[in-house]
């Protein structure tokens, strides 16, 4: 495959600015750094370059994450990002095709996929780690040149309806978004969104948002493998130092937390019943209790179900917890008779009254912070999962390394997990939920 | 965004056993340019189990893979389902951990996992932990191997997780079909006929043979030190009897069964499947098939351009490769809407011809030689499934690295890519099997 950018006496001078304004150990021989090491550099268009050495690695991972997400979507562009990320690919200049541009990374053995969250958008390929040029030039053809073929782009929004028509969402999940946007506002806003809003989409208006939000300074590249940051500079200076600079995309302010909100609905099973609360979110210094907050309650802690069940009152049931960059959503369920749906609710809330009162004690802190602990690293197995983890939480400010985060999470206190039940949490301001 | 949506219980989380159609073949450590790998330690503890260490310090994840040359070809005539039976009942506990779930806690309680997995040819146990967890995996899949408790709840709960069994209908049917005559052409989980002939002592001499120090490989990969493992192996295992390795019954298949069939299902989507008999891992030809299975397979292989890009037939092509021992076959699957399965049907045959007369050159097979290699590298980046290809391979008598593999892949040629083609790829040799709500009574 050849590579696409040419080595112009331009981009010669901007790769030369951006290694002069590499941090930290950007000045060092090109070998891969110590392991777990991350470096970046701030190109001069303002695109973030992250590394994260991995020496060990045969695979290196690309991750390329815009801050274009659910939230940052118009009541006109609901389901935009998403509808926006598949379009990516169509077909670009050098890749006319959704096929070149897939068989130019598997013909190395890689990998390419993208996906889109509350947050952002991420683009992300795994390769050998010899063929990282390869990543970057087709990262680089989607984001800068992509066609956008006006018939292809149309095909592809009945496409993600089409997705949306299959995809079974189940009545737990269908109350979880229901109570995240509710007390979340934007921030809570399902990316999937619905047929009929994707259907309303002004596709002019879709390519403005693009032009808004997939610019330089609205994101960062990630790169986790056995790679020097010097090196990677470079390439990524070739492969997105053309990209317009921009300005970091202002997000809408969090709207207030409503109080206590009932939130009912219909559902043809068995009463799904619901209890809410806003919570701070990954950026906050409380986050890693928050989070053993919830595993004591649920997974691996079985406070909630043994509540559930010594009531008698439903036999299936648990807690929730999602954490975006500054706000997050802890719920607690049941799935329960009808006839029993109004006598789940005080079961929720006392289960939380229990843990603002008693406190958990230590054995139930400290297997709940082992086991999380364990989820964080077993999920960041792999290259690529380093990478978006790096690309995204970077650019939403919230980045800790997978061990930083696991380390956290074990110095929590059961002190620390009475302390933030008490201060984040009102069982008297919880929003229900009864769907029945 | 989200750290975690709904969870699943840990005291319900089903055990995951899967029927093995994932080539489980030799892989490449390094691509041409990529620093290469240290070689994992090979040690033999005195009884015979074959400990293999990957030492990959800067890894995030510990795999602990135990691997036993046993699997469903073994059970014997008349005790169809008896290997599977008994790698179920194996996890239904111990002494100290008297039920499925409380065997797999103290792994669970680490963020890990357990898996089984059994095919025709092997048994596999696959642990993954977090640094800092070897012990709990190692000890794990000792105490289940030393003292498994047996009980006579955890053989009925065993006979009905096979009878009910993770290998759907359709699967034993194509592999029926497939290797007539063939163990692997056996149902996997055995009938009630033979499952009610297996005997509690059938169990325990199964369990001596399979299970014997010598029959097995444990391979751990991920920041562990080889020192390490070998104590803790020593201790969890080194009390084994020594047995002998059990070696793989000479076996083949008759002609394939070529008649179409039809089963109804409750989906609304249908899926095509067309299948070819090809050859084991051993044959001479193995390594002209896997290259020819590259080429039909993947989002750029020429079913899925044809099928899904060229006629939109299908949003999900796929293909399976069934490959043991003495037996292997190439499987197309495609997810269509019910009215396109006729022109689905076709459009497979037409690819597959055109396999079997268009001429292969020497820049598409070198094309097909730097992916194979690359997607190993790939697929291999987990530690779990770094530590169960070492526990296979080393079960299965072949070579840890991938060099002699590709030697052989680096002497194929166009002419041996077109023969095997013929030879294997022939319209008259395809197996078609649909399932379609179309077919519902």
């Amino acid at each position: 495959v050849a590579l696409m950018v040419r080595w112009s006496r331009r981009q010669f001078l901007t790769a030369s600015a951006a290694l002069a304004a590499t941090v930290a150990v950007g000045h060092r021989s090109r070998a891969a750094a110590q392991s777990g090491v991350v470096q970046s550099t701030v190109l001069p268009n303002g695109l973030t370059v992250l590394t994260r050495a991995r020496p060990g690695a045969e695979t290196a991972a690309v991750a390329v994450a815009v801050l274009a997400g659910s939230r940052d979507e118009s009541p006109g562009l609901r389901g935009g990002s998403h509808w926006l990320e598949h379009i990516h690919f169509l077909g670009t200049s050098g890749f006319p095709t959704t096929e070149a541009l897939y068989n130019t990374i598997s013909e190395v053995g890689g990998d390419l996929n993208a996906s889109t969250s509350t947050e952002t958008t991420t683009y992300y390929v795994t390769v050998p780690a010899a063929r990282l040029s390869v990543a970057l030039n087709v990262l680089s053809e989607m984001l800068q040149r992509p066609t956008f073929d006006e018939d292809a782009v149309e095909r592809e929004r009945g496409v993600v309806q089409e997705e949306l028509r299959g995809s079974r969402e189940s009545a737990l999940r269908t109350a979880l978004l229901t109570v995240n946007q509710r007390l979340n506002g934007a921030a809570g806003q399902d990316p999937a969104a619905t047929v009929a809003e994707v259907g309303r989409i002004d596709r002019a208006n879709l390519l403005a948002y693009r032009g808004a939000r997939y610019t330089a300074g609205n994101m960062a590249v990630a790169v986790v493998g056995p790679v020097a940051h010097a090196d990677v500079v470079t390439l990524v200076t070739r492969a997105l130092g053309g990209l317009a600079p921009g300005t970091p995309g202002a997000r809408p302010a969090l709207t207030p937390a409503p109080g206590a909100v009932r939130l009912d609905g219909e559902t043809p099973f068995e009463s799904i019943v619901m209890v809410g609360q806003r919570i701070p979110g990954l950026g906050s210094p409380d986050a890693p209790a928050l989070q053993v907050f919830d595993a004591v309650l649920d997974v691996p802690g079985t406070r909630m179900i043994d509540a559930l069940t010594d009531a008698r009152v439903a036999g299936e049931g648990g807690t929730s917890i999602q954490l975006f960059s500054d706000v997050g959503l802890w719920a607690g369920y049941a799935v329960a008779p009808p006839s029993r749906a109004e006598r789940v609710v005080p079961v929720l809330k006392d289960a939380v009254r229990r843990l603002q009162d008693e406190g958990p004690n230590a054995t139930e802190v400290g297997e709940a912070a082992t086991y999380l602990a364990g989820r964080t690293l077993l999920a960041a197995e792999t290259v690529a999962a380093q990478a978006q983890r790096l690309a995204t939480h970077t650019l939403l400010g919230v980045y800790y390394t997978e061990e930083a985060w696991a380390a956290r999470l074990a110095a929590v206190t059961p002190a620390d997990v009475r302390r933030v039940a008490a201060s984040y949490f009102d069982p008297d301001a919880f929003a229900v939920l009864v769907q029945r | 965004m989200s750290s975690r949506e709904l969870k699943p219980r840990l005291r319900l989380g089903a055990l995951l056993v899967l029927l093995m159609f994932a080539l489980a073949g030799g892989r490449t450590e390094a691509s041409p340019a990529a620093a290469a790998a240290d070689p994992p330690a090979v040690i033999t503890l005195a009884n015979g189990l074959t400990v293999i260490v990957d030492e990959r310090p800067d890894a995030l994840a510990i795999g602990v893979s135990l691997a036993a040359r046993a699997g469903t070809r073994d059970d014997r005539p008349g005790r169809g389902g008896e290997m599977a039976l008994l790698a179920r009942a194996l996890l239904g506990g111990t002494a100290a951990y008297p039920s499925v779930d409380r065997l797999r806690r103290p792994i669970e309680r680490t963020g890990g996992d357990l898996e089984l997995e059994i095919d025709p040819d092997l048994t596999r146990y696959t642990a993954v932990v977090p640094p800092g967890s070897l012990a709990v995996a190692v000890d794990t899949l000792g105490a289940m191997l030393r003292e498994p408790r047996f009980g006579i709840t955890d053989l009925a709960d065993a006979v009905e997780a096979t009878a009910a069994g993770r290998y759907s209908p359709l699967d034993d049917d194509i592999s029926a079909a497939l290797w007539p005559g063939h163990p692997a052409g056996r149902p996997s989980g055995g009938t009630e006929a033979s499952r009610d002939g297996i005997t509690y002592a059938d169990l325990l001499a199964l369990r001596a043979r399979a299970f014997a120090a010598r029959n097995l490989a444990l391979a751990v990969s991920g920041p562990v030190s080889a020192a390490e493992v070998v104590a803790m192996a020593e201790s969890a295992f080194g009390t084994l009897p020594p047995g002998e390795p059990w070696p793989v019954a000479a076996a083949s298949a008759a002609a394939p069964d070529t008649r179409s069939r039809t089963f109804g299902t409750f989906r609304p989507q249908a899926t095509v499947f067309m299948a070819f008999p090809t050859v084991g891992r051993t044959a001479p030809d193995y390594p002209a098939v896997l290259l020819l299975n590259l080429l039909a397979s993947g989002p750029d292989g020429l079913l899925s351009l044809d099928v899904r890009s060229r006629h939109g037939l299908a949003r999900d092509v796929s293909t399976l490769d069934l490959t043991f021992t003495d037996v292997g076959a190439l499987v197309a699957v495609a997810r269509v809407q019910p009215a396109n399965v006729d022109a689905t049907v076709d459009r497979f045959r037409e690819v597959f011809e055109a396999i079997v007369c268009d001429e292969v050159t020497e820049e598409t097979l070198r094309r097909l030689r730097e992916r194979l290699v690359g997607e190993r590298i790939v697929e291999r980046e987990r530690a779990a499934d770094r530590a169960r290809d070492l526990a296979e391979r080393s079960v299965r008598g072949e070579p840890l690295s991938d060099a002699a593999l590709l030697a052989a892949l680096a002497a194929v040629t166009p002419a041996d890519v077109q023969a095997a083609a013929r030879r294997y790829l022939a319209p008259e040799r395809a197996i078609v099997h649909v399932i379609t709500p179309d077919a519902r009574s």
